[in-house]
């Protein structure tokens, strides 16, 4: 097996495009369009345990967050994915009946190539914060 | 240190495999499936294929569903309130692929399930769901997924 070392990969015809044999080797995939572009691990308040392209989290009020990517995405048309650990009533519960939603009105709810917000749901519909929450985005980069 | 001037570097058969440029950076046309990569940290390698997401999709399910933007996604079918099925470009190899979403605007207070166990190597059947149990169009409704492809 060959060992190609290297910093970069670039794509020969178009620079952002690599072309990827599938598992089943019969497709290719592509990939910077399989790269996970950001992905961010936080607690409640404006500390990021980790992250990957991500900085500026913002506490806005309980269960409202947003954070902003140190590269942007191409367009806001971007895929965002979310979970959240931690019942907002206990800070300690290993499950949680929680979800990321939008925000509870237009104002509040950003998409944007630069950043996104988000809210932290219970359930029943009531905003917590919460333990952990987890997200990440695909899609183009800028 | 010794130096070996080439330009390509080709089978047997005289099919040029790769190509070094004036810069002296070589060109590789494919990453087969078995290429590994170095971890963040340096201590472990791992699959690149494998980590790859192999498909995601963005679309807007209000009035005439459409795409937003996607990878790997040939059609999208409304399937009724908040249902869609997403038909993939490249199949995956089984139907046992994960996948996550999410409906990151709007005034939701939902999130994505699989509708009806009815997810297969072609097409994956997913819907939102809501606090009150409910379906709902939404503008942006997020779909990711991880697997083999075939």
């Amino acid at each position: 097996m060959a060992t190609l070392k290297t910093n970069t990969l670039t794509g020969t015809s178009t620079a952002g495009s690599i072309a990827v044999t599938g598992e089943g080797n019969s497709t290719t995939t592509n990939l910077q369009q399989g790269l996970t572009k950001s992905w961010i691990n936080h607690s409640e308040g404006t500390s990021i345990s980790d992250s990957f392209n991500c900085t500026s989290l913002t506490d806005h009020s309980t269960g409202l967050h947003s954070h902003s990517f140190v590269n942007a995405h191409g367009n806001k048309n971007y895929a965002a994915s979310g979970s959240i650990i931690g019942d907002g009533s206990t800070q300690t519960t290993a499950y949680t009946y929680s979800f990321i939603g939008g925000a509870n009105n237009a104002a509040d709810s950003v998409h944007s190539t630069s950043s996104i917000k988000y809210t932290l749901l219970h359930h029943g519909g009531s905003v917590y914060d919460h333990q952990m929450t987890q997200m990440m985005t695909v899609g183009d980069l800028a | 240190m010794s130096n070996l001037l080439v330009q390509n570097i080709k089978h047997t058969n005289n099919t040029t495999a790769q190509t070094i440029d004036t810069s002296g950076r070589t060109t590789v046309s494919i990453l087969k499936e078995d290429s590994t990569y170095r971890s963040d940290n340096g201590a472990v390698t791992q699959n690149l294929v494998e980590a790859l997401t192999k498909s995601w999709i963005n679309l807007n399910g209000v009035g005439t569903i459409g795409i937003l933007e996607s990878f790997n996604v040939g059609s999208i079918t409304d399937q009724g309130t908040g249902q869609y099925l997403t038909t993939f470009s490249n199949n995956f190899q089984t139907a046992d692929y994960c996948y996550s979403g999410g409906m990151p605007t709007g005034t939701t207070k939902g999130t994505i399930r699989a509708q009806d166990n009815a997810d297969s190597t072609t097409s994956a059947f997913t819907a939102d769901i809501f606090s009150d149990g409910s379906n709902q169009d939404q503008a942006h409704y997020c779909v990711v997924f991880h697997g083999s492809l075939a």
